[in-house]
C-alpha cells in the first residue's frame, strides 16, 4: 500500500492526459469556493483578465462594474475609453506592485503622484496612459478622472465578494526618485523616457509574493469576506527589457508569477488559483489556442478556458442559480444577437467594425497597452 | 408670442398642463404637434415648413394642433421638441467623465434619435434657438438612496455645454421638485397619466397603472410653468415657483 494507490485518475498523466483527446482533458481545476449568481465579482489585471469579466457577464453572473461609461456611448467607443474593460477604469494592472499601488491609493495609505505626461495631442495619465484616446484636455481633468477611478477601485474592493486578478508581468518601470511604478515604460504609449528618472525592475518571487500578500491583507482589512481568484496571463511578453531573449524572458516571468500564485493560493483558504495559463500554454494543447504569431490567444482558446472555469464550478457546486433579472437580460441579449445576425445577412456593415488601432485589438475584443511595445521592434 | 411644441405621447401631459395655465399667459399662443412614438419621423422640410409625408401623420398634426396641416417654422418665436426617445440621466457622485467622453456619448447617444433628427432638420431652416425636453425620468415606486439632484443637474449642464449649446439649442430639465432618488420621477406624477389623442373620437384614455414612463396633468403643469418662467413668460407667485426647483 502506498499513497499513489488511492489517488484519482487525474493524478496520473496517462489516463488524465495521454489517453485522452486534448478536448476531453478535464478536472484541471477544483474551485475552493462557490460563486453565486448574484455575488459581485470584480476583475482587474493584465489583458487576459478582460475575458473573465466578459465571460461572467455573458453567462448572466454579476460582473460588478463600479465605473460606468456616460450613458449613450456606443460599445466600441466604450472600449476605446476603457469603460467595461475591467471593473473600474484602471487600465491594465500588470504587476502585483501596481496592484498594491492602486490599493494604497484607494485605501488612503498613499497619495497618488501629481505627475502628468503632456503632449501636443493631450495630457496623459502615467498610471493609465491608454484610457483616454489622444489624452485628456488638461492636468485637472487627468486628476479628476484618476480620482474617480481610484474611488471606483475602492468601491470594487469594498463591494465585491470575489476579486479576480490576472497576473501579467514581472518586468516593471519605476520613477527612481519617488519610487512609484508606471504600467508602461515612459516614452512608449506616452510621456518621455529619461534614464536618470526612470528605472527598470524585473521583479523576483519574494517581491511579487510580498506585494500580493500585502494587497490581500489590505483588501481584507476593509472587506473581511472578500475572496480572490488568481490567474496568470498565458499571453507571452510583447517585448522584454531584461536583456534575455523574449522567449526566455517570458518563461521567467510566467514561471515566477505562476509560482507566486500557487504559493499564495496555498497560504490562504480564501484565495484560489485558476489554471488558465496551463490550459492555453501546456504542450499538451499543442499551441492550438494561439494565433499564428504564437502570442495572441484565439477566441476559441478563450472560450475553452472559460468553459473550463464554469464546468469545473458546476461539477463541484452544481449549476449556478441566476436571478430572474439576469435570465431576462440573457434572453434580451440573445434576441439582440439574433437581430444583428439578420442585419449582417442583409449585407449591412455591423457597427463597431475593427479599425485595427495598435494596442486596441478590437477584433479580438482586447484592450492591451503592452501590445504597443511591438511598434518599437518592427513586429506587426 | 407663438410657441410650437413638437413631440410624441409625452406632450399629452404638457398640453394638459398648458390648458391649466393658458389663462395666466396673456398673448401667448402655444400650438402642439404630436404623433405617438416616432411618428414625427415622417415630417420633411419643404419651403420652411415641416410637412407630413403620410395621411396618418397629417391627421395627427391637424388634430393635435387644432387644424394646422403643417408647421410653419417662421411663424413661431419659440420651438420646443419634447420626448421622442431623448432621455435624462444623472452623473453619480463619484463619477467623472472627461469632456471628450461626454461629447462622444452625447453624439452617439442621440444621433439616431428622432429628437436630434428633428433638431437638425429645423436647424437647417432657421437659426432660432430650439429647446429640447427629455422624456420624463422613469417614476420610482419607492424612495431610496440620496435625494440630491446634483447628478441630474450636472448631466443637463454637461449636455448643454458639450453638445447642445454649439447647435444653438438648449436641453431642459424637468422640475427638480418632481425628481426623487437622484434620477427618477416622484410616483405621484405618474398616477393618472393620459394618452395623447391624435384623432377625432379617440378621447384621452389613461395609461395602464403600471406605466411608469408617462406623467400626469400636474406634472405637465409644473413642466410648462418651469419652461415658460425660464423664457420670461407669465407671472408666477413665489409659492408656485417653489414647487418647481
Amino acid at each position: 500500500m502506498n499513497p499513489y494507490q488511492n489517488l484519482p485518475q487525474s493524478s496520473f498523466w496517462r489516463p488524465a492526459v495521454s489517453d485522452r483527446s486534448l478536448f476531453a482533458i478535464e478536472n484541471l481545476w477544483s474551485p475552493k469556493f462557490p460563486i453565486s449568481g448574484t455575488a459581485p465579482v470584480v476583475t482587474f489585471g493584465s489583458c487576459f483578465a478582460q475575458h473573465v469579466g466578459r465571460a461572467l457577464r455573458d453567462r448572466g453572473l454579476n460582473w460588478h462594474i463600479t465605473e460606468t461609461n456616460p450613458p449613450g456611448m456606443a460599445p466600441e467607443t466604450r472600449k476605446l475609453f476603457n469603460y467595461g474593460v475591467f471593473s473600474a477604469r484602471t487600465g491594465n494592472i500588470y504587476t502585483t506592485s501596481l496592484l498594491r499601488q492602486w490599493t494604497s491609493w484607494a485605501l488612503g495609505t498613499a497619495v497618488p503622484p501629481d505627475e502628468c505626461w503632456e503632449s501636443e495631442s493631450g495630457v496623459f495619465d502615467p498610471f493609465r496612459p491608454a484610457v483616454e484616446p489622444g489624452g485628456f484636455e488638461s492636468r485637472e481633468e487627468v486628476f479628476a478622472s484618476r480620482a474617480a477611478s481610484i474611488a471606483a477601485f475602492k468601491a470594487a474592493i469594498v463591494e465585491a465578494e470575489v476579486f479576480v486578478f490576472t497576473m501579467g508581468l514581472t518586468e516593471s518601470w519605476v520613477n527612481l526618485q519617488e519610487g512609484y511604478e508606471y504600467p508602461m515604460c515612459p516614452g512608449t504609449v506616452a510621456g518621455e523616457y529619461d534614464a536618470t528618472r526612470h528605472g527598470f525592475r524585473n521583479q523576483d518571487f519574494a517581491t511579487i509574493h510580498g506585494n500580493l500578500t500585502a494587497v490581500i491583507k489590505a483588501m481584507r482589512g476593509v472587506n473581511k469576506n472578500l475572496k480572490f481568484i488568481l490567474t496568470v496571463s498565458p499571453v507571452p511578453l510583447t517585448a522584454t527589457n531584461s536583456g534575455d531573449h523574449v522567449l526566455v524572458a517570458t518563461s521567467y516571468s510566467k514561471c515566477v508569477l505562476r509560482a507566486v500564485a500557487g504559493q499564495i493560493a496555498g497560504e490562504f483558504d480564501f484565495v484560489d488559483y485558476f489554471p488558465s495559463f496551463e490550459i492555453i500554454t501546456s504542450p499538451v494543447f499543442r499551441g492550438i489556442f494561439f494565433e499564428p504569431n504564437m502570442r495572441s490567444v484565439t477566441p476559441s482558446g478563450v472560450d475553452f478556458v472559460m468553459n473550463h472555469f464554469f464546468t469545473a464550478h458546476e461539477t463541484k457546486f452544481g449549476p449556478i442559480e441566476l436571478p430572474a433579472s439576469a435570465i431576462k437580460l440573457l434572453r434580451r441579449r440573445a434576441q439582440e444577437l439574433e437581430a444583428r445576425r439578420f442585419v449582417r445577412a442583409d449585407g449591412d456593415v455591423p457597427r463597431g467594425k475593427a479599425t485595427g488601432r495598435a494596442g486596441n485589438n478590437v477584433a479580438s475584443g482586447d484592450v492591451c497597452e503592452e501590445e504597443l511595445l511591438a511598434a518599437f521592434g518592427g513586429e506587426a | 408670442m407663438k410657441i410650437a411644441v413638437l413631440g410624441n405621447s409625452h406632450i399629452a401631459a404638457l398640453k394638459q398642463g398648458w390648458t391649466a395655465l393658458a389663462a395666466r399667459c396673456e398673448g401667448v399662443d402655444i400650438t402642439f404637434f404630436g404623433q405617438q412614438r416616432d411618428g414625427l419621423k415622417n415630417l420633411e422640410l419643404s419651403e420652411g415648413r415641416l410637412v407630413a409625408t403620410n395621411p396618418v401623420l397629417l391627421e395627427s398634426l391637424r388634430f393635435t394642433s387644432g387644424g394646422h396641416s403643417f408647421i410653419e417654422l417662421a411663424a413661431y418665436d419659440i420651438i420646443l421638441l419634447h420626448g421622442m426617445a431623448l432621455m435624462g440621466h444623472a452623473i453619480a457622485p463619484r463619477q467623472h467623465f472627461s469632456r471628450k467622453a461626454l461629447k462622444a456619448a452625447f453624439q452617439e447617444g442621440v444621433k439616431d434619435q428622432l429628437s436630434y433628427k428633428l433638431l437638425m432638420l429645423i436647424r437647417s431652416a432657421t437659426d432660432k434657438r430650439i429647446y429640447l425636453g427629455h422624456e420624463p425620468l422613469k417614476a420610482d415606486i419607492r424612495r431610496k438612496g440620496g435625494q440630491a439632484t446634483r447628478g441630474y443637474e450636472a448631466w443637463i449642464a454637461a449636455a448643454n455645454r458639450e453638445f447642445y449649446e454649439p447647435l444653438n439649442a438648449e436641453f431642459l430639465s424637468q422640475p427638480l421638485k418632481t425628481v426623487v432618488n437622484g434620477s427618477a420621477t416622484n410616483m405621484t406624477y405618474s398616477k393618472g397619466s393620459k394618452r395623447l389623442a391624435t384623432q377625432e373620437g379617440m378621447g384621452e384614455p389613461a395609461h395602464p397603472p403600471k406605466d411608469l414612463r408617462h406623467m400626469n396633468d400636474e406634472f405637465g403643469r409644473l413642466w410648462m410653468m418651469k419652461f415658460l418662467n425660464g423664457r420670461g413668460i407669465g407671472t408666477w407667485t413665489e409659492a408656485e415657483l417653489a414647487l418647481l426647483d
